[in-house]
């Protein structure tokens, strides 16, 4: 793990500035989504529904950390032959996974935080800044479910050789069904049961309670404690693909 | 010119695979419900948002494969193409205009996936009051789509890592060219649009769609051919001076 990180930390690092010009995408793309509200209602747009949104698109990135992200590590591993290093070395693939995993967020993740959190303060005050910080830590220890899909999707990447249609399935599947930029409740009875199904309404709602409601409903638990399941077969899949990557010897993917 | 396009469409469409480019329609199609859906949220009509927001998104989605495949230039930088491309006797601003076109009518089959969407949605096709003048806006917009993409390769070919500066371009362009139609909005919100050079080759598509103009169409289509013509000598320019720039020093930026 330890080296996992010097590794992620080194690669993350470089990007730093990049990344936190990027952080400026999240206010930026809830304020066009807010001026064309504001031209549809004719000028009657609910300011509280811009707030929801900021603290939406910073949710969706995490997502994006959780899922996509990982997959696109692994496909990197995979196509310059670290895979196969990392197998047979103490630090194991999977703790190095976690490694980027956890140093994406602490870089990219806190950028994308610190904007919002700037955002939010200055429209409902310091607390909700605060809370938003706080929102994106519970996030993040509450992101195992998100994990455990990616990690069960990886069983299809030395299959399919492209991480890029299950990123574009993921990222829109998050933002669709996770009720991210519009509640879940404006979805049709059966998109509803389709995301009650997915984790990512009820990890995305803990979380915008706090940046928004300066509380953490229990009440939220019980479902977040349920996706964990996402995570047991997730981490079952990865031990599965490990096993088939070993028997077989195609670490690579071309 | 059209030989330069039809292979560049070619090697577009050879570089995807078939199941990724469908794919990725689907996925467009589902991002335009997402954010229909998130606009009317704001509390207007879904089927009114859809008619406002409709060609605004297509115009994006076109405009934004467009400047995607200009930022991916910066690997053919990387890996020595460009410098086979100098080196043939293409012509730089030639070559690099179709390309961006051929990525920019790569984007259209996404636009019959969006009137799918739409029309599943609705039950009716997306709005065209006049078709004469949106056939001419669209043609106006796609030569000056390609046109800022071919001179936005160059820009893009001297950074490693061109991502941030591709989404800059990719969304103000379309916004200050009224991508959110200002017919739309408050008069004296919509009123700046018409000091943007860019509106008048990015709005008319919708304008003309919708039948609801900021200024006299005949006006504003003339003024969309000025500006258009006005950025194919912008791309020229880059072309040609990175050209020179690439004589002198030997490289492009990005190496």
């Amino acid at each position: 793990m330890r080296a996992g990180l010097y590794l992620a930390a080194r690669f993350f690092l470089r990007y730093q500035a990049l990344s936190l010009g990027f952080s400026l995408l999240a206010p930026f793309l809830s304020a066009v989504l807010y001026a064309a509200g504001w031209a549809a209602t004719g000028g009657r747009a609910d300011f509280e529904k811009f707030l929801y949104q900021a603290v939406g698109m910073v949710l969706l990135v995490l997502a994006q950390m959780a899922t996509s992200s990982i997959l696109w590590t692994l496909y990197e591993f995979m196509r310059g032959g670290q895979l196969e290093y990392l197998m047979a070395s103490p630090a194991r693939p999977l703790g190095v996974l976690a490694a980027f995993f956890l140093v994406e967020l602490a870089s990219s993740g806190l950028s994308f935080a610190l904007s919002t959190a700037v955002l939010v303060a200055v429209a409902k005050g310091p607390a909700y800044g605060v809370g938003v910080l706080l929102a994106v830590a519970a996030a993040a220890a509450t992101s195992l479910p998100l994990v455990g899909l990616a990690l069960a999707l990886s069983y299809v990447l030395p299959r399919v050789r492209n991480p890029s249609p299950i990123s574009m399935l993921l990222n829109v599947g998050v933002v669709f069904f996770g009720g991210v930029l519009y509640p879940v409740s404006v979805l049709p009875e059966a998109l509803r049961l389709v995301s009650s199904l997915l984790p990512f309404a009820a990890w995305a709602e803990f979380a915008r309670s706090i940046a928004l409601g300066l509380e953490a409903p229990v009440r939220h638990l019980g479902p977040l404690l349920g996706y964990m399941a996402y995570a047991a077969v997730g981490v079952a899949i990865w031990g599965l693909l490990a096993r088939s990557l070993r028997i077989s010897g195609r670490y690579h993917v071309w | 010119m059209f030989g330069d396009l039809l292979r560049e469409a070619w090697l577009a469409a050879r570089l995807q695979p078939p199941t990724s480019y469908v794919l990725g329609l689907f996925v467009n199609s589902l991002w335009l419900t997402v954010v229909l859906l998130a606009i009317a949220w704001y509390g207007g009509d879904l089927r009114e948002v859809a008619r406002v927001v409709f060609w605004g998104s297509v115009v994006f989605t076109i405009f934004s494969e467009g400047t995607w495949s200009a930022a991916a230039f910066s690997n053919y930088v990387r890996s020595g193409v460009m410098d086979y491309v100098v080196a043939s006797p293409a012509r730089l601003h030639l070559y690099l205009t179709a390309a961006s076109l051929a990525s920019s009518l790569l984007a259209l089959p996404a636009l019959g996936i969006q009137v799918a969407v739409y029309y599943l949605l609705f039950g009716e096709s997306p709005p065209m009051a006049q078709p004469a003048y949106f056939a001419a806006s669209l043609l106006i917009f796609l030569a000056s789509s390609s046109f800022i993409t071919a001179a936005a390769t160059m820009f893009f070919a001297r950074f490693r890592n061109p991502s941030l500066a591709a989404n800059v371009v990719q969304w103000a362009i379309p916004l200050s060219g009224g991508v959110i139609p200002p017919t739309a909005m408050p008069p004296e919100a919509a009123r700046w649009f018409a000091y943007s050079p860019l509106h008048y080759v990015v709005a008319p598509v919708t304008y003309s769609a919708t039948g609801r103009w900021l200024l006299d169409p005949v006006f504003t289509m003339a003024a969309g051919l000025l500006v258009a013509a006005g950025l194919g000598l912008l791309s020229l320019y880059a072309a040609e001076s990175a050209y020179k720039r690439f004589r002198r020093l030997g490289n492009w930026g990005a190496e």
